[in-house]
């Protein structure tokens, strides 16, 4: 192997011995912490979900089945004029069959963002997804109570430029996804027996892109979407 | 008396507005951080098993930099091995040059400046480009960041649209923050959406599952790791872990003690580039271990404390020299507190270890650092380390010390020298006035009392023990 590793790993190895098994207790360094952690999945987790996104200026919407319609009512509202979305995502399928058609009557017909499935390699719709007005859709594959964070899992379904990319990001959660910390959520991903292989690029995502660089002054919207909308949808 | 420190210290005392943006922000964090952690208890237990994850990781450098290596590779990632900060520049340098480009995207990176990345990259003629709000400021300000955390922390909003409308006179600049923030997305979304190469850093490594842990707020990240068709990450081999089941807390630690946030808005876990039937993602990743001198400080048992730093900031924000000068007046890549043990063991005891000497001991940044690095005694640590190998100012200083060791070792010296001293009180006092010290030029030189301690003492009736 290259000259480096071996240098690297030679010096480190040559004092390992030297200053002794500096190894402190296992239950020490475990993930779980004692304060935090393993509390119950109740209500009061939804109420402290809600709280703690309003604080990262995160939106939410209570939903049903309608949820496609609220969507597309509230991205016209927003002046949005497409929708990139995973076309085989887990909700991919249920989107596209009740997005209101323009041509229907409704009011709002004539500004129901279209719908654009990510469904080619990003070389080839690069330009397109980074247009003004555009907004993206993804499933949230659960959520942390205690700092309103989503957790998204990103993979071929689901591109990960779709939380990224466009001004607005639109995520489905179930209601039933809540858990109460991070830790909470670790530890059980941890202690699956045939635990998944994590995705190329696991994502926790609390609130809209934002800044305080200048003045600590909090703005949103800096380089990724401006707006982070949460549909919340209680069973099915 | 005046050396290249000292000079920058003078200087950065005299720049008031710096001064005045610095101590507010830091006053502000320092705030934040406190309600951050409202249960004194529970923080005491985080700080132990932050400290206990770090710990451990250290203590199995070698096997854990193995397995994430093995697992990376397994992951698709390249993982490769940079010495010094040259090796490291060469390799990114091979990279990007390998990716066809001469122009990359970059992240917000400590390491990057450590190693002088952008200045070696431009030499070969490659631009690399700043894309975090404060980062991207400061390098159209032609100045180097002057906190960890907050680069542009010195510039208020009036600074800010100066540098910008000087950068790009044919613009409108105007001067709310809002508009400031938004020309930065305009201008930098052009280059995202260009840029075929993207360096970043990174927070955490996780052997286990061969993970890349990356926090942020902007987006400015992910765009960089995402975007390309090649990300190149680049960090320091002791930033490893074992187990992804360790990160919550660390996490946990790291966003609170920096500015306050339960967590950033975004946390980006790579695992590996583009799978075969994903749409997007990068269709390669690079991960560059670093040592610069990180193996010299793994083998001093005293000094290993340091590389469980998880780079908040918090010592910088709660350190009074930090908030009066600002990163600045140091001079390093690494300021204040942390910067005063890092440096000089990266660079050598002989200029940066007069880095120690810009401390008054006070021992904030230990009681806040979220890893417990005992902070002050690694600093006494370099200040003796200092004083063995350097003569000059600490030669004339251990030579004051011998004096007075030889005086008071014999009572009856000590006493004939402190009954003069204590008579020619009325002269030497008022002269100490003019003496051209650093030391009475800002604060009441000491004044001699008129009458011995061991008079006084024998007075109250205490006997010669
Ligand atoms: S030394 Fe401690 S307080 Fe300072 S940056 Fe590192 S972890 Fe934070």
């Amino acid at each position: 192997m290259s000259e480096a590793r071996e240098g690297i790993l030679g010096r480190l190895l040559a004092t390992a011995d030297a200053s002794g098994p500096a190894s402190p207790g296992q239950a020490a360094a475990d993930g779980r912490t004692a304060t935090h952690g393993g509390k119950a999945n109740d209500d009061s987790n939804l109420d402290e979900f809600l709280k703690a996104l309003e604080a990262v200026h995160g939106e939410v919407h209570r939903v049903g089945t309608d949820w496609p319609e609220v969507i597309a009512e509230m991205l016209a509202a927003a002046r949005v004029d497409q929708l990139w979305y995973g076309a085989n995502s887990p909700h991919g399928a249920q989107l596209q069959a009740r997005w209101p058609s323009p041509s229907a009557g409704s009011e709002l017909a004539g500004a129901v963002p279209r719908l654009k499935p990510f469904d080619k390699s990003i070389e080839r719709c690069r330009e397109a997804l980074f247009a003004d007005r555009s907004a993206g859709f993804t499933s949230a594959q659960a959520a942390i109570a205690e700092t309103g964070t989503l957790i998204l899992w990103p993979g071929p379904a689901e591109p990960r430029t779709l939380s990224l990319v466009p001004e607005v990001h639109c995520v489905l959660l179930e209601q039933s996804r809540i858990v109460p910390t991070l830790e909470d959520w670790m530890a059980d991903y941890c202690q699956q027996a045939d635990r998944p292989p994590l995705p190329t690029n696991l994502l926790l995502i609390t609130g809209p892109s934002k800044s305080a660089d200048i003045e600590q002054t909090l703005t949103f919207g800096v380089h990724g979407p401006k707006r982070l909308i949460v549909f919340l949808k209680n069973g099915n | 008396m005046s050396s290249p420190l000292r000079t920058r210290l003078r200087e950065a005392l005299a720049r008031a507005p710096a001064r005045r943006n610095i101590g507010r922000a830091m006053a502000g964090l320092v705030d934040k951080r406190r309600a951050a952690f409202p249960d004194a208890q529970a923080l005491e237990q985080l700080r132990d098993q932050g400290q206990a994850i770090r710990d451990q990781a250290l203590a199995n450098l070698p096997a854990l930099l193995r397995e994430l290596e093995a697992n990376c590779r397994a992951n698709g990632i390249e993982v490769h091995w940079a010495r010094t900060a040259a090796e490291a520049n060469e390799k990114v340098r091979e990279l990007v040059q390998a990716a066809g480009t001469t122009s990359v995207l970059k992240g917000k990176s400590m390491v990057s400046e450590e190693i002088g990345l952008n200045a070696a990259l431009a030499e070969a003629g490659i631009e690399a480009l700043e894309t975090d709000l404060g980062e991207w400021i400061i390098q159209l300000a032609g100045e180097a960041p002057s906190h960890i955390v907050a680069p542009a922390v010195h510039l208020d909003r009036r600074e800010v649209a100066a540098r910008f409308r000087e950068h790009f006179p044919e613009l409108e600049v105007g001067e709310e923050i809002a508009d400031l923030t938004a020309l930065a997305r305009r201008l930098l979304r052009e280059r995202f959406a260009q840029l075929r190469v993207g360096i970043s850093g990174v927070n955490f490594l996780i052997a286990e599952t061969g993970t890349l842990c990356l926090i942020e707020n902007e987006g400015n990240g992910r765009l960089c790791t995402t975007l390309p068709e090649v990300h190149i990450a680049i960090t320091g081999i002791e930033k490893v872990i074992a187990r992804l089941d360790q990160l919550p807390p660390l996490l946990r630690l790291l966003t609170r003690s920096a500015t306050g946030q339960p967590i950033t808005t975004y946390v980006n876990l790579i695992s590996g580039p583009r799978g075969t039937d994903e749409r997007d993602g990068p269709r390669a990743v690079h991960l560059i271990l670093l040592d610069n001198g990180r193996a010299r400080l793994q083998a001093d048992p005293e000094l290993r404390a340091t590389l469980r730093c998880i780079r908040c900031g918090a010592c910088m924000n709660h350190c009074p020299v930090y908030t009066r000068v600002g990163g600045h007046g140091y001079g390093t890549v690494y300021p204040g507190p942390l910067g005063a043990v890092l440096e000089p063991r990266l660079h050598g005891l002989a200029a940066p270890g007069e880095l120690a000497e810009a401390s008054s001991l006070c021992g904030a940044c230990a009681e806040v650092c979220p890893v417990r690095i005992p902070l002050p005694q690694l600093i006494r640590r370099v200040r003796r380390d200092r004083a063995r190998v350097s003569p000059g100012t600490t030669g004339r200083q251990a030579r004051l010390w011998s004096l007075w060791a030889a005086i008071m070792a014999h009572p009856a010296r000590a006493r004939a020298v402190t009954r003069t001293l204590a008579l020619l009180a009325p002269v030497i006092n008022p002269a100490l006035h003019w003496l051209p010290s650093p030391w009475t030029r800002h604060r009441q030189p000491p004044q001699l009392a008129r009458e011995t301690l061991a008079k006084l003492a024998s007075e109250e009736g205490f006997g010669d023990e």
